[in-house]
């Protein structure tokens, strides 16, 4: 079983090309899912080190997706970067919550930027490196 | 993974149906920006790419304060109040449109005194975002080369905080001073009574009510100024 660095789970195939360059750039290994269910049998065959996730994914949204995720003890420990079109404040979490789901950080989709998501993918790829 | 299909109701609620509409809008201007933001890394054309990324982003916003004035405005949302900085909100709208102010030379200028108001944050920001991209929209200076200022100051007023928004050298006609200067509340003024002011002003003013507070033109000044005032109250108010 090969081992990817990122999974990015964007519905949004184009979308998803951007950001698997922007992560290549900067010397990653990516792959990519449209739909929980797709995400749920990457992460299987490539056991990425860190997902990027839409939580707005056909047919099961990425809440249930962290959820049945969460819920094999190897992926326990992998931190989830939130990049979606919901805003942190529609979301209703706090961070402890957060963390608890052991999501990284969350990023409103159309004001964050790719350096500001990639800056944050590079200090949780070192982290968990150490 | 079990299927969540049966469970959802063919029927969108209106506010489903506007949420669907805003993403599918949102989703290739995203992609426009992103893209533009990888590709003028390393482009000779940087500058070309930065102004695509800059016109995506600002049209981003403006769907974003849309969609809160399309809630406000059918009572789909009740903003909750708490305490905001208002000088961390306008720095945040700054730093936003600094980008495309720097590209049309426009410089801004800040007399902004950090001061808690109750607001809604996210309604808040786009009210001022709405404002100073109006103001900015409009700097259109027939000196070609000269710079345009846009000036946002706060002042308090016993339990008042008034956020003020001043452009120079706005093009406007004669017929939309005429109407601003009724002093008339905004809500008469909206839906492009102001030149170009397009949908930014009506959102302003639909939020501005919705935060509890008035939005009016101050001043205008013949040909060469206008500001905008919002006036906060900095206590919760009991109703």
């Amino acid at each position: 079983m090969s081992s990817i660095d990122i999974m990015i789970v964007e519905p949004f195939q184009d979308l998803a090309e951007v950001l698997s360059t922007a992560c290549r750039k900067k010397g990653f290994s990516t792959c990519t899912a449209q739909t929980a269910q797709e995400a749920v049998h990457m992460a299987d065959r490539y056991s990425p080190k860190i997902i990027i996730l839409e939580l707005i994914i056909p047919s099961h949204n990425g809440l249930e997706f962290i959820h049945e995720y969460r819920s094999y003890p190897e992926w326990l420990d992998t931190p989830i970067i939130i990049y979606s079109h919901i805003a942190p404040s529609e979301l209703g979490m706090d961070e402890k919550m957060l963390k608890e789901m052991g999501i990284t950080a969350h990023f409103y989709k159309p004001t964050a930027t790719l350096s500001e998501l990639i800056k944050t993918v590079e200090t949780t790829f070192e982290s968990i490196n150490i | 993974m079990q299927s969540s299909t049966e469970d959802k109701n063919i029927q969108s609620s209106p506010d489903q149906l506007l949420n669907s509409l805003v993403r599918e809008l949102k989703s290739p201007l995203i992609l426009i920006a992103r893209h533009a933001e990888l590709e003028k890394a390393g482009s000779k054309d940087a500058s070309a790419f930065a102004s695509i990324q800059g016109v995506a982003e600002k049209t981003l916003q403006l769907i974003d304060s849309y969609l809160l004035m399309a809630r406000a405005e059918y009572g789909q949302k009740t903003f909750p109040m708490e305490t905001v900085g208002v000088g961390s909100v306008i720095h945040e709208v700054e730093e936003d449109l600094s980008a495309y102010a720097r590209d049309h030379q426009i410089d801004f200028a800040a007399d902004v005194k950090d001061g808690n108001v109750m607001a809604n944050r996210d309604g808040l920001r786009a009210v001022v975002w709405c404002l100073v991209e109006l103001v900015m929209a409009q700097n259109d200076d027939k000196e070609k080369g000269a710079r345009k200022r846009v000036v946002i100051r706060t002042r308090r007023e016993k339990q008042k905080v008034s956020i003020s928004v001043l452009g120079n050298r706005i093009s406007i006609s004669n017929k939309d001073i005429d109407i601003a200067r009724s002093q008339q509340g905004m809500s008469h003024l909206a839906g492009g009574k102001i030149a170009d002011s397009g949908i930014r002003l009506a959102i302003a003013d639909v939020l501005a009510s919705s935060l509890g507070s008035n939005l009016q033109v101050k001043r205008i000044n013949g040909l060469k100024g206008l500001s905008f005032d919002l006036a906060l109250s900095s206590q919760l108010q009991l109703i």
